[in-house]
């Protein structure tokens, strides 16, 4: 049974195809993983924040201080340590996929699938933290409202403003490399019953 | 008895009718000369015009921004007169800036120019009253600079009007007085003693510093316009020149009796050779050339009498000039100018001056009507002339020197604004005539008029109004430039180490020093940190004041109940007013400028604790 996972050798389509899927690895480094927008009628150009692989941009502040009136806490960059673990991790994704290209070793794709599912944790963490935020509003804000979870994907209505959340190209980039890696480790597979190098 | 009822039906109809005309009549003749396009100058809710139009607000001291072509009004900026909305003259900063003034009258304001065109930097413009100038930055439509009140001269009614590489503009005194100024000498030394000055502000191209380059000795007339040589007369400017006749009383008799007047010729690069080889007296710390003990620098045209507008047209060839009491404009062609100087084409001198052969260097007298004033161009080879007396405006062209069109506005034209009109290519779209008398063009509001703009559709062959809009007194003139060339900021940099600024709630704090408070202050939507400050009565109180709202609009005020003050501070603006706090009680302070949903509660109490 473990002998097509691990012998055997990458053809020449598949190591590409590895090498690719590295390549967009490090290219959604350029693009938010995931993104939220808050829209009301006096912020018709919306309120983004959008999270990167490598920390928070947008509108944090305004954000905060908009927060602040329904007792939300300080949504701070620092408070999310996970935040650094992420890059470290995508770019180790990246660089095996690159020695699995280069030296052509069946394991490597087949160690990247199987640690794929890792990445919903990441998911989960988020959607834990947006639980957190909305549960633990201060009791004495102006503007009291029941707790509740911000959207991880889809809209949500809260007084004036439409929140929206959305994955974004980042991600996106990251199904594809997966999608580029099952299939490497798929067409070198002995089922397919040819191998090429 | 029928034929009588019949007859009496038949006069009852003519009279209804007659009155029913002279009801209807009246209104028709006012439509003509009204708006003749409607539409044209419409811009829909949401949508945003294509032109900023700068506006002097004459003896108000401020400066008006409009739309072009909807002509809606979009703000006051405050320059020479204090503001309580946005606490111009009520901070310390921008009350150091006014020193001690309160007000000022905007004549003529001029945009920065980089080789002839708009460049969208600043705004300069003057105050014709107490002898300064303001530099208005373009990317947060305030007041950078004041300059001021520059020594010497008195009255600089001609300024500004920028060379093409905003290397200066000039300042000459509209009211000769002895100098350096503040110096007495009784009228009947008028001839001897009193002075026509004119400065030159030098620009420094990097930050828009300004200061005073060199001035020049003018005789004792009034200077009244300039502008600047562009293109080929670059390296020159224009002044119109009246009261040669050196009356001291009654002027408007007085003043007009000779048949000339003059245009000044000033070879600006000349005088600053002439600077620079040490041939100046310093008065008042200023650097002073005669220009009748430096030849080359000056040189003298006449003109029809008591001349006002002189323009330079977009190629820099030539240079026209309004004869207010004769109802022609007279044109001269700088190229003949230039032969008649290397000639020494001269009939004589006046003051140590050489005048110009008028017949050398004029060009055409172009029979435009009655009064006119200010001359602007477009992209056709044609001039657009005000006429104050007419109230109308000629349009005519340069070279055949023919009058193709006249439109009727209402009333007084004095000057005209075109579309990049004063650049060295103008857009020939639109024009706007800067009326001074309004009378009934609005809604009564009592015996004190707004004044009225009128928008000209100046695209197709004839000229159409297309727009009225009052506005308060008076805009003298106006420049108007494209949108896009403005880059507007709409939240101030978050500087961390700007002096007294406070970005953290946590860094808000009170500091005494002997008698002084100082209170940093954390302003958010909705609340002020810290928002009771306790002093003691005759403290010198500081409030340094951090917008923190980094967010576009999110302006917050501050104003103190009984103290006097108030002022803005805009997102991500630090702000200091100050007060002494003379009377002792309880005084609140709180957001003047609504804010946001909380705007209400953005409040704070100010205690004075009495002295014992």
């Amino acid at each position: 049974m473990m002998g097509w996972i691990g012998r055997g050798e990458l053809g020449r389509w598949e190591r590409r195809l590895l090498l690719f899927s590295a390549a967009l690895v490090l290219l959604s480094f350029a693009f938010p993983l995931w993104q939220v927008r808050l829209i009301a009628p006096q912020y018709p150009e919306g309120l983004t924040l959008a999270v990167y692989a490598w920390g928070l941009r947008g509108k944090l502040d305004i954000i905060n201080t908009l927060n602040h009136y329904v007792g939300m806490r300080e949504i701070r960059p620092e408070d999310f340590p996970e935040l650094r673990l992420i890059p470290v991790a995508f770019l180790g994704v990246a660089l095996l996929a690159t020695v699995a290209a280069w030296t052509g070793r069946r394991w490597i794709p087949f160690l990247l699938i199987v640690l794929a599912p890792v990445a919903l944790l990441g998911i989960l963490d988020l959607w834990y933290r947006l639980y957190l935020y909305g549960h633990t509003l201060d009791p004495d804000a102006p503007i009291r409202v029941p707790p509740f979870t911000p959207p991880i994907l889809g809209s949500q209505r809260l007084a004036n403003f439409i929140t929206s959340a959305t994955f974004h190209v980042g991600t996106l980039l990251h199904v594809i490399a997966f999608v580029l890696v099952v299939l490497a480790f798929w067409r070198s597979s002995p089922w397919r019953g040819r191998s090429r190098s | 008895m029928r034929r009588r009822v019949k007859s009496a039906g038949i006069l009852g109809a003519v009279t209804l009718v007659v009155i029913a005309l002279a009801i209807v009549l009246p209104q028709l003749g006012g439509r003509e000369s009204g708006a003749q396009e409607p539409g044209k100058a419409f811009v829909p809710p949401g949508k945003l015009d294509e032109y900023y139009m700068f506006a002097s607000g004459g003896h108000s001291g401020q400066v008006y921004v409009f739309g072009i072509p909807s002509m809606r009004r979009i703000r006051t900026i405050p320059v020479f007169t204090p503001d309580p909305a946005t606490g111009w003259g009520y901070d310390e900063h921008s009350k150091r800036m006014l020193g001690g003034y309160t007000w000022g009258d905007v004549h003529h304001p001029a945009l920065s120019e980089t080789r002839g065109e708009y460049d969208g930097r600043w705004l300069f413009v003057n105050d014709n009253a107490n002898n300064r100038v303001a530099r208005i930055d373009l990317k947060t439509f305030t007041v950078g600079q004041i300059l001021g009140p520059v020594p010497n001269i008195m009255g600089p009614h001609c300024a500004a009007f920028v060379t093409p590489n905003t290397e200066y503009f000039m300042m000459p005194s509209r009211f000769s007085a002895p100098i350096p100024t503040g110096t007495y000498a009784p009228l009947s030394e008028y001839g001897k003693k009193y002075f026509g000055v004119l400065a030159a502000i030098a620009v420094d191209p990097k930050t828009g510093e300004m200061s005073v380059g060199w001035e020049l000795l003018l005789p004792p007339w009034q200077y009244d316009l300039s502008d600047a040589g562009k293109k080929v007369s670059e390296g020159w400017a224009f002044l119109t020149t009246y009261n040669t006749e050196e009356a001291t009383t009654v002027l408007e008799k007085n003043a007009s009796k000779n048949d000339r007047d003059y245009i000044i010729v000033l070879n600006w690069r000349e005088v600053e050779k002439a600077v620079k080889a040490g041939k100046f007296t310093a008065i008042a710390g200023v650097k002073v050339v005669d220009p009748t003990k430096v030849p080359g620098l000056v040189y003298l045209i006449p003109v029809a009498k008591s001349p006002h507008g002189v323009d330079v047209s977009p190629d820099g060839r030539f240079i026209v000039a309004s004869g207010k009491l004769q109802p022609t404009v007279t044109v001269y062609e700088f190229a003949k100018i230039q032969e008649a100087i290397q000639k020494k084409d001269f009939a004589g001198t006046v003051r140590g001056l050489p005048v110009l052969n008028y017949e050398s260097v004029r060009v055409a007298e172009v029979p435009v009507g009655l009064g006119p004033l200010h001359t602007q161009f477009d992209d056709k080879g044609f001039a657009y002339t005000s006429l104050f007396l007419d109230s109308a405006i000629a349009k005519w062209q340069l070279g055949t020197w023919k009058v193709v069109d006249k439109v009727q506005i209402n009333y007084n034209v004095g000057h005209l604004a075109a579309a990049e009109g004063d650049s060295a290519s103008p857009d020939g779209k639109y024009l706007v005539s800067l009326n001074k008398m309004a009378k009934d063009r609005f809604l009564s509001v009592g015996p004190s008029h707004p004044e009225s703009l009128q928008l000209i559709d100046i695209a197709g062959g004839k000229m159409r109004v297309i727009a009225d809009a009052p506005v308060d007194p008076e805009p003298h003139y106006a420049q108007i430039v494209k949108a896009d060339k403005i880059k507007a900021i709409e939240i101030h940099p978050k500087e961390t180490k700007r002096p007294n600024s406070v970005w953290s709630p946590k860094d808000a704090r009170i500091e005494r020093k002997g008698n002084e408070v100082h209170v940093y202050m954390y302003a958010i939507r909705s609340r002020y940190v810290p928002d009771n400050v306790e002093v003691n009565q005759g403290d010198r109180v500081f409030f340094h004041i951090t917008n923190n709202d980094l967010d576009e609009d999110l302006t917050h005020g501050f104003g103190i109940s009984l103290y006097n003050v108030n002022m803005e501070i805009q997102p991500g603006e630090t702000k200091t007013i100050s007060i002494v706090a003379e009377k002792p009680g309880v005084y609140p302070f709180y957001c003047t400028n609504f804010c946001s949903a909380l705007h209400q509660e953005m409040q704070g109490y100010l205690l004075v604790k009495p002295k014992k």
